[in-house]
């Protein structure tokens, strides 16, 4: 009980303080602010660390119980305690081992990955582009246009594609963008304003 | 050819097999990555956030000040244990309250401020863009009309609660769903051209991993 009061009050306390930076223009409070942020970075920072305690502790279970895939969770082991290994021996990320690292193992595995959707998006693209009312009519029209407007067979295919590609980038989507904007904007001010006020409590358990 | 260049490009190959079912191949890639990633990511924010500002240049002169991080950090780690969890709400709510502060100005002063003024902004006099064309025969009218009504409408497709209440429910009803019908098309509109761009900075990437394979496997191409 005394947690979950306590909670609260940093939530809120800490919160309109900083939301006090945004509006009132004074050094100490601009200074308060910006401490408490960079303190919240550290947390945040050290959340990343705990959360590798808890892969840690995942992986070591299956490993122990002998789980279906615990060969695969020994080899997530070992490239985390390689590149933890690699990282606390040679000073940190940036020294010139962990970009070798970087570029040899995380940059490709990444890349690759990220390319991979690009067969899984062209399936939901097919399954996307079947016209069942006006609205479908019209997300397939103009994503069509965008997609061929951007490649070279597009403006051999009609030359004004281009052209029109632009337009709707810059007039139909830009205003269909700001909307959205608008609204999850507002949905954000709502939602940090009922944390900030104590109505939603997401830190308690 | 490099040790470090042929590691790449045998991962890149375990990573595609995939397009063949799932396979032993791709599962150990796939580890081998959540590993590598969640190794590094704990070495940066250790070396670049939490070692700095706890015992580096970054610390706080003032003992004090220092230890307010420094004893959050101690209470988050009440966290592993479930008896102890209720101990570490105090940080999680410390970051969920600089969160929410940060959430809520910058969705004020990133977002809905300038969104507005760019929209209010617009003119929709053909002088101010120094086209001499009248009001109707202006493609800056025709634009800048364009996206007001897309914007206006857009922005009330999100007014889920109208109903008809009052003298004027009916009239309001009516009005807001004829909006929210425009701000359906411009949605639909925006999330094919959104599509259309996702599904071609996925191919650029397809592309860009198959020309470096084919760079490093036949140079001479």
């Amino acid at each position: 009980m005394i947690s979950r009061t306590l909670s609260t009050v940093v939530a809120m306390t800490v919160g309109l303080l900083i939301l006090a930076d945004f509006f009132v223009a004074s050094a100490s409070i601009d200074a308060l602010g910006l401490y408490l942020i960079r303190t919240a970075s550290v947390v945040a920072a050290f959340a990343l660390v705990l959360g590798m305690v808890n892969v840690l502790t995942v992986h070591l279970n299956k490993i122990y119980s002998r789980n279906t895939g615990w060969g695969y969770s020994m080899v997530l082991l070992g490239a985390l305690f390689f590149t933890l290994g690699v990282g606390f021996l040679t000073g940190g990320p940036a020294s010139t081992q962990m970009q070798e690292l970087f570029e040899t193992v995380l940059f490709p595995l990444e890349a690759t990955l990220f390319s991979l959707l690009a067969f899984f998006v062209v399936t939901a693209a097919y399954r996307a582009f079947r016209v069942k009312s006006f609205e479908t009519g019209l997300f397939v029209i103009f994503g069509i246009i965008v997609l061929l407007g951007q490649v070279p067979v597009g403006a051999m295919l009609w030359d004004q594609l281009p052209v029109i590609k632009d337009w709707v980038l810059d007039v139909p989507a830009l205003s269909g963008a700001r909307g959205i904007l608008l609204g999850v904007a507002l949905g954000t001010v709502a939602t940090g304003l009922r944390v900030l006020l104590g109505l939603d409590r997401p830190y308690v358990d | 050819m490099s040790a470090g260049t042929l590691t790449a490009a045998i991962l890149t190959f375990m990573i595609w097999s995939y397009l063949l079912g799932d396979n032993p191949a791709f599962r150990i890639a796939e580890h081998l990555f959540v590993g590598t990633a969640v190794g590094y990511a704990v070495l940066v924010s250790w070396f670049n956030v939490v070692q700095p500002a706890l015992f580096g240049a970054v610390a706080p002169r003032s003992p004090e000040l220092a230890a307010v991080p420094l004893l959050l950090c101690l209470l988050l780690m009440a966290k592993v244990r479930p008896a102890w969890s209720s101990i570490g709400n105090i940080p999680v709510a410390f970051l969920i309250g600089v969160g929410a502060a940060l959430a809520v100005g910058g969705a004020l002063f990133g977002t809905l401020w300038p969104q507005v003024s760019a929209t209010a902004g617009l003119s929709l006099d053909p002088a101010d863009y120094g086209d001499p064309e009248p009001l109707l025969a202006s493609t800056f009218f025709w634009q800048n009309l364009a996206i007001l009504v897309g914007t206006i409408g857009t922005f009330f497709y999100f007014t889920f609660n109208t109903q008809p209440q009052g003298p004027l429910g009916g009239f309001r009803e009516g009005f807001t769903r004829f909006w929210s019908g425009i701000g359906r098309w411009v949605i639909m509109i925006t999330l094919g051209a959104l599509f259309a761009n996702t599904v071609m900075s996925r191919i650029a990437l397809l592309v860009g991993r198959v020309q470096w394979l084919l760079e490093i496997l036949w140079p001479a191409v």
